[in-house]
């Protein structure tokens, strides 16, 4: 009945190659930044004088990082809401009654497939306060006193950057719906339906029940997306006006490549990777628990 | 089962060994890649015989390169003309020349974006790979940087070898010199100033912003007039170095400023004089002077709103010559130098190296490096086509033996008349080191939309530059 050659300790031979590049190409940098997180190493030099945990101590009191970190937290908030649009989508175009659901089904898939730069670009030119189409827009329906430099005002630069991240992403989430709605047994609708229950209640009810493996994916993937968020502010804000926009991903890239502080940053990085991680960890069990 | 747990352990144990091998590796590849390099550093015409054959080949007049040249060597360069097409033009031609003169050397040049190479650079030759010729920017803090950590060479011996000291401006000459002998030859000079629209002026009866209360009563007449007096836009954050620099430049003497835009100086952003010409450049903002919404314009907004005429003056530098004679072929504009707001000083302007070709310590070939530089940057061929191309030189050469765009004889006026008076100063807030760099790119815009206070901002200026400072002693 055995499989000889494959059935005993042997198989385990084959774990190994992808073990091998995992470890060289995920564990080994890890290990190596770890190691650098430690010291003081400028980038340049070719000594790394150790420091013990004084990177880390420090970034417990740098107020920067306090500030990024807040500000990937608004994006964690701001980051729901294309997933709540998404899933009214989803929901909408899984109507019947919708002509041309494939077509919208595109349309609103397209701004997921495009990169970040094309998207920034594109935002940077929607935002543009000489003559972008935003304010543009709000001139010709006679809101002129809402017209600001949006990119350039500290109070607007970060959600006019999340708002350009959201209309990439709830595409994403509502085909990830889309599929999640068809697993739902239909007979629940109508026995709902036979019950009494309307549109909204059979929503509330069974929908979005049903699709709860799917939001807690969302919502993982989002949390995780948007702690190393780094593209879209760097390409539209460079994390200004003043520090208005950095992020976390921002803060570590200016320590390390810009300011030279190798050791700083790599600190930076492993709180974040550990942070990343430990939030990831429990979501998924308490996900699991329910 | 013992025997499949004992399996998958021993596999495990083995790529984690694997793993720690490869970590362990690290410093000691590092100190060997160095130890490898650094005799590679030294150019072969550094020994004291070979010094003294290259001074007296530095006193013939002439000598023809082919000598010199190695038997056979491959050169790799990075550019930071990466978004420069025209002047990749030039030096591809350039190099097009050289390898027919020299048909033992191979050159393949990558161009790249200024901030690319800002990072790769730096990560590249600290691993000890890299190109064997930079063209890197010049500041202590870049170049400077390099050189502190032996990436670079000492040119010193090229210099006599090719006489480079004879042909360099003197200031030129001393940019590249971080505490030890130059580590780059100044490959264009730059200096800020404004450009204004003169049949714009002419059209509002204006005068040419000469003098300090001019380029006021000019700016109040442009935004009577409904256009922009100056089309400054700082979402990208570093033309605030411009915008304030040139108000910094006019206001404080260039001694001081290198005082505070060094780490070995011991000046300091939070003198009175510092502090009001920064207060001088936000009341411009105040006035309505700069575009509406600048920190939301990138530079090339600010621009296009200078070509279209819709701004009547840009603070800005040589670097744009070659656009804007481009986008403004109807239209005449000058460059002058901005008007001194304290008239006591003499005239000085900001400016400085706009790159520098160095040599690499990773390189095996320094001399064909050497050889390479001469031809790109000294010889005549590369003079002419470098000005033609809108670029100012670093060196004695007499640009009137080419058809030099107007508008960077204008530059070069400016450049020639600071030069001989006060001086060339620095980019404001780029030449220290890049903790200063980066709280002044942060720090800039809030202080220019007034959400901060000068007081608030020299302050932090200084903080960063006492931070700067600590680190690096």
């Amino acid at each position: 009945m055995g499989f000889g050659l494959w059935s005993g300790p042997t198989h385990y031979l084959f774990i190994v190659p992808a073990l091998a590049i995992y470890a060289a190409f995920v564990l080994y940098p890890l290990v190596q930044t770890l190691g650098i997180s430690f010291t003081d190493w400028d980038g340049l030099s070719s000594t790394r004088d150790g420091v013990g945990v004084e990177n880390y101590r420090k970034a417990l009191t740098d107020g920067r990082l306090r500030s990024a970190l807040w500000n990937n937290l608004t994006w964690v908030v701001g980051s729901w809401l294309p997933q709540a649009f998404g899933l009214g989508l989803a929901a909408l175009l899984s109507a019947n009654w919708i002509a041309g659901r494939t077509a919208f089904r595109t349309i609103f898939f397209l701004p997921a497939t495009l990169s970040l730069v094309v998207v920034g670009v594109m935002w940077n030119a929607i935002y543009n306060p000489l003559w972008g189409g935003l304010n543009t827009a709000l001139e010709a329906v006679g809101l002129d006193s809402l017209t600001r430099a949006w990119l350039g005002d500290q109070t607007w630069a970060l959600p006019s950057v999340i708002n350009a991240a959201n209309w990439t992403y709830f595409g994403f989430a509502m085909v990830i719906f889309l599929a999640g709605l068809q697993s739902i047994d239909q007979s629940l609708y109508e026995a709902a339906a036979l019950d009494g229950a309307g549109s909204w209640r059979q929503f509330l009810h069974i929908t979005v029940p049903g699709l709860r493996n799917q939001i807690n994916l969302l919502l993982v993937i989002s949390f995780i997306n948007t702690l190393r968020q780094f593209d879209l502010v760097f390409i539209m804000t460079g994390g200004g006006p003043g520090n208005a926009s950095e992020l976390i991903g921002i803060y570590i890239y200016d320590l390390i490549q810009l300011r030279r502080q190798v050791g700083y940053g790599s600190a930076v990085a492993v709180l974040l990777t550990i942070s990343v991680l430990i939030t990831s960890v429990i979501f998924l069990k308490v996900r699991e628990e329910n | 089962m013992r025997s499949t747990k004992w399996f998958f352990t021993t596999a495990v144990l083995a790529v984690l060994v694997l793993l720690a091998a490869a970590c362990g590796d690290d410093d000691d590849d590092g100190a060997a890649a160095d130890a490898e390099a650094t005799p590679a550093a030294a150019p072969e015409s550094g020994s004291s015989a070979e010094t003294s054959e290259a001074e007296e080949m530095a006193e013939e007049a002439e000598v023809e390169s082919t000598e010199e040249a190695p038997e056979t060597a491959s050169l790799t360069v990075w550019t930071q003309l990466g978004d420069n097409p025209a002047l990749q033009g030039v030096l591809d031609g350039l190099n097009e020349a050289f390898m027919a003169q020299h048909p033992n050397i191979s050159v393949e040049i990558e161009h790249q974006t200024f901030d690319n190479l800002q990072q790769t650079v730096p990560t590249a030759l600290a691993s000890g790979a890299g190109p064997d010729i930079i063209d890197f920017d010049a500041n202590e803090s870049t170049l400077g940087a390099l050189a502190k950590t032996d990436l670079v060479i000492d040119l010193e011996p090229y210099f006599a070898q090719h006489g480079w000291d004879d042909q360099l401006f003197p200031w030129v000459r001393e940019r590249v010199r971080f505490g030890a002998g130059p580590v780059g030859v100044g490959r264009s000079n730059e200096v800020v100033g404004i450009y204004y629209n003169v049949d714009l002026f002419d059209e509002l009866g204006l005068e040419a912003p000469e003098t300090y209360e001019g380029f006021l009563a000019a700016a109040d007449g442009l935004a009577e007039a409904g256009v922009t007096p100056i089309a400054f836009a700082n979402l990208d954050q570093w033309p605030a170095s411009h915008f304030l620099g040139v108000a910094v430049h006019a206001s404080v003497p260039i001694d001081q400023i290198g005082g505070f835009e060094s780490l070995a100086g011991s000046g300091a952003w939070d003198d009175p004089a510092v502090a009001d010409a920064v207060a001088e450049s936000v009341s411009w903002v105040e006035a309505g002077y700069a575009l509406e919404g600048f920190n939301g314009l990138g530079y090339d907004d600010g621009n296009a709103e200078f070509y279209a005429g819709r701004a009547g003056m840009h603070i800005t530098g040589t670097w744009l010559v070659g656009d804007i004679t481009a986008n403004m072929t109807d239209t005449e504009v000058r460059f002058i130098a901005f008007p001194m707001i304290d008239e006591s000083l003499p005239k000085q302007a900001e400016g400085g190296i706009g790159g520098a070709w160095a040599i690499t310590s990773s390189s095996d070939s320094p001399d064909a490096a050497a050889l390479w530089i001469d031809f790109v940057h000294f010889s005549d061929e590369a003079e002419a086509a470098w000005v033609e191309a809108g670029v100012l030189p670093t060196t004695n050469f007499d640009m009137s033996t080419v058809d030099a765009p107007p508008l960077l004889k204008d530059n070069f006026a400016v450049l020639e008349a600071a030069s001989a008076e006060g001086g060339i100063g620095y980019w404001l807030g780029f030449t220290a080191h890049p903790i200063v760099s980066d709280a002044f790119t942060s720090n800039s815009q809030i202080v220019l939309d007034g959400s901060l206070s000068v007081e608030d901002y020299v302050s932090r200026m200084q903080d960063a530059l006492v931070e700067a400072r600590d680190n690096a002693s």
